[in-house]
């Protein structure tokens, strides 16, 4: 008998025992989703396995088991963009109505609960108010304490409760229709974070005990922005975004250090962002970062490394987990995690060349004639073991560096200096990163920049390049805004 | 570098359009601002042997020849190149909250893109240090304060910077 015969069984066993039987309860997935439009009709006798046979006196049963309430299960699957990542989604729930037809009459249950809420602007509103949300990650090693439950090794996240005050044991029709909010996105984070952007979203009917154990998972609660508990109280972190929750520092490097080479600055490029969480005491608790690959123009293979400086008696655990560009299933071997003593130094990518390629060449959008490849992405999240003062930690943009494993150099932007063991840069005296002419390899510019083609010098690239260097910065500050179009790759990372 | 570089004004933001502008001295305690990182670092410029082997040969067709805009220029000594600036604000947020009322404050901080840089609940509002990272092409940010009570709508300032 395979697992889902067996919970059609214990189905029809509930069923069996009447009405007033406290019947066993398998959590079970439905065939109806919440579709990308926002919307969801659930027909609550439509199970996603149709081996199963959902009768009212299963859903009596599942109400009684949830004291009155029947518990949806939400698998939030929304697009790791923004502010949202693989680890932390979540949507906003506008409306849910539950329909229950019981010999010819139909009763409407519009009450509802999340575990979360937040304070948003509808789109279109012109005032916030409070929301019920839906958080959740792209996980997919949820463990039941039922092994038949539908649950185990799926994504559900967040559970949502319908109060419902009639016996079911006799309805002939049961829907819930749920409505997620339309969010003004254009106002950023906490609208950004919380609308709807993706594909559907999974629900189930779950079993009291199973929402117990997605509650207290609170998958997603961690990074989220603006959390509010079902009492009112806060419950998340003030979070600093570094640069800010919806753009990214890109930070870009000439590989042939010392050597300054051709100058087209896009031997590498990468993308990122940090965010940082603070509790009441105004003390860092948490420390979230993203980013991906964007350019590679460069036979020579990097690794890319991003340098937080801590006090030397900070301590924590960091995750990693890298992406395949568009997907939220972290690559095989992922996460990683590792302790924490110190200063913070992640080799985000220990191989750039290996995971970023163009067919077989090794340059990645750097030419006219390149079709675009998005590059692969990375999250990881560090929990301190005890809060550390803002303060006492480096200042953004941090020290973003690469180590090139042909030379063995690595290479930082000016005013940092190198710190692996292992490098040659101690042993040769090459611990500046300037070249003779004063000149960096590696610069930390706004996410509007694009990076010039192959073998084009930035300067040619950017006209205000020069401008803007030799003002010391002074005039021309939104050079990167104005390249010589035929001297760019164009590429559209930001919505990556 | 530090620089004293701010201007704090209160106007109107088109684009909130619940916003209500408040009309009191200015809130926010000025913490300055500079350019980020360390400055210049050790500047280091030695004889080095050629890479070891011939690198960053074009796979693909060869571009237009551009030649060098930086061949003949010498860089200032002490830039850093930093297209971005860390900027310290301390928000004195007592008499925005004191004009809303709820028991939850959120304080959101953005850019002119409405690029979220600082979002927090607060119970209590007080002085509020924050250490923003800015590109230099930036020229203000925005600060809002606003509560769970949904028709108090928002006050909203504009940092010049």
């Amino acid at each position: 008998m395979s697992i889902w015969q067996q919970k059609g069984a214990l189905a029809l066993v509930a069923c069996a025992m009447g009405p007033w039987a406290q019947a066993e309860v398998v959590s079970f997935a439905f065939a109806d989703v919440i579709k990308s439009n926002g919307a969801g009709h659930i027909d609550l006798f439509k199970p996603a396995n149709k081996a199963l046979e959902i009768s009212a006196a299963t859903l009596e049963a599942f109400r009684q088991d949830g004291a009155g309430e029947l518990i949806f299960a939400v698998d939030v699957n929304e697009a790791a963009s923004g502010s949202e990542k693989a680890q932390t989604q979540g949507v906003a729930v506008e409306s849910i109505r539950l329909m229950v037809t019981i010999e010819g009459e139909t009763h409407s249950y519009t009450g509802f609960r999340s575990q979360t809420r937040s304070i948003l602007q509808p789109a279109g509103a012109s005032s916030r108010a409070v929301y019920s949300t839906l958080l959740g990650n792209a996980g997919s090693n949820r463990v039941s304490s039922d092994a038949q439950s539908a649950i185990n090794n799926s994504s559900f996240d967040a559970t949502l409760r319908v109060p419902v005050d009639r016996d079911l044991s006799r309805a002939s029709a049961i829907s819930l229709t749920v409505t997620l909010l339309s969010t003004d996105t254009a106002l950023g984070d906490p609208e950004a974070f919380y609308d709807y952007s993706n594909g559907y979203e999974m629900i189930a009917l779950v079993s009291a005990a199973d929402a117990d154990y997605l509650d207290h998972l609170a998958s997603g609660h961690e990074g989220a922005p603006l959390v509010l508990l079902a009492d009112g109280a806060s419950a998340g972190l003030s979070w600093l975004y570094y640069p800010s929750a919806q753009s990214h520092y890109v930070v870009s490097y000439e590989d042939l250090y010392p050597q300054r080479g051709d100058y087209d600055f896009n031997d590498l490029v990468v993308a990122y962002q940090v965010a940082v969480g603070v509790g009441e005491n105004g003390a860092v608790q948490r420390i979230e970062g993203k980013g991906f690959l964007v350019a590679r123009g460069a036979e020579y293979d990097h690794q890319w490394h991003l340098r937080i400086p801590m006090p030397a008696h900070a301590s924590g655990m960091a995750s990693l987990s890298l992406y395949a560009a568009g997907s939220e299933t972290p690559l095989p071997g992922f996460p990683v995690s590792s302790a924490v003593n110190g200063n913070i130094d992640l080799a985000l990518f220990e191989s750039v060349r290996s995971i970023f390629r163009d067919g077989d060449s090794t340059y990645v959008n750097t030419f006219v004639e390149q079709s675009i490849v998005k590059g692969p992405r990375f999250e990881f999240a560090v929990a301190l073991d005890t809060p550390i003062a803002r303060e006492a930690i480096g200042a953004a943009p941090f020290d973003p560096y690469i180590y090139v494993h042909d030379t063995g150099y690595e290479v930082h932007m000016v005013g940092h200096s190198p710190v692996l063991p292992y490098s040659n840069n101690q042993a040769s005296g090459q611990t500046g990163f300037r070249d003779d002419q004063g000149f960096p390899f590696a610069i930390l510019i706004p996410d509007e920049w694009q990076p010039p083609l192959a073998a084009v010098d930035i300067g040619m690239a950017y006209p205000d390049f020069m401008n803007f260097v030799e003002s010391s910065g002074t005039v021309a500050n939104d050079w990167y805004r104005q390249p010589q179009t035929d001297r760019v790759k164009s590429i559209r990372f930001r919505e990556w | 570098m530090r620089l004293t570089c701010f201007d704090f004004r209160f106007v109107s933001r088109a684009r909130a359009r619940s916003a209500r502008i408040i009309s009191l001295p200015l809130l926010l305690l000025l913490g300055g601002c500079g350019g980020g990182g360390s400055g210049a670092g050790p500047v280091t410029s030695l004889p080095v042997p050629a890479p070891a082997a011939a690198i960053q040969d074009a796979p693909f067709a060869a571009q237009a020849a551009t030649g060098s805009a930086i061949a003949h220029h010498i860089a200032p000594a002490t830039f850093d190149f930093n297209n971005f600036r860390t900027v310290s604000l301390t928000l004195n947020l007592v008499e925005m909250a004191a004009d809303l009322a709820g028991e939850l404050y959120v304080v959101k901080v953005s850019d002119s893109a409405s690029n979220t840089l600082y979002l927090a609940v607060h119970e209590v509002v007080g002085n509020l240090p924050l250490e923003l990272s800015v590109p230099l092409a930036e020229q203000r940010l925005w600060l809002e304060v606003y509560t769970e009570v949904s028709d108090q709508g928002a006050v909203i300032k504009e940092i010049i910077l």
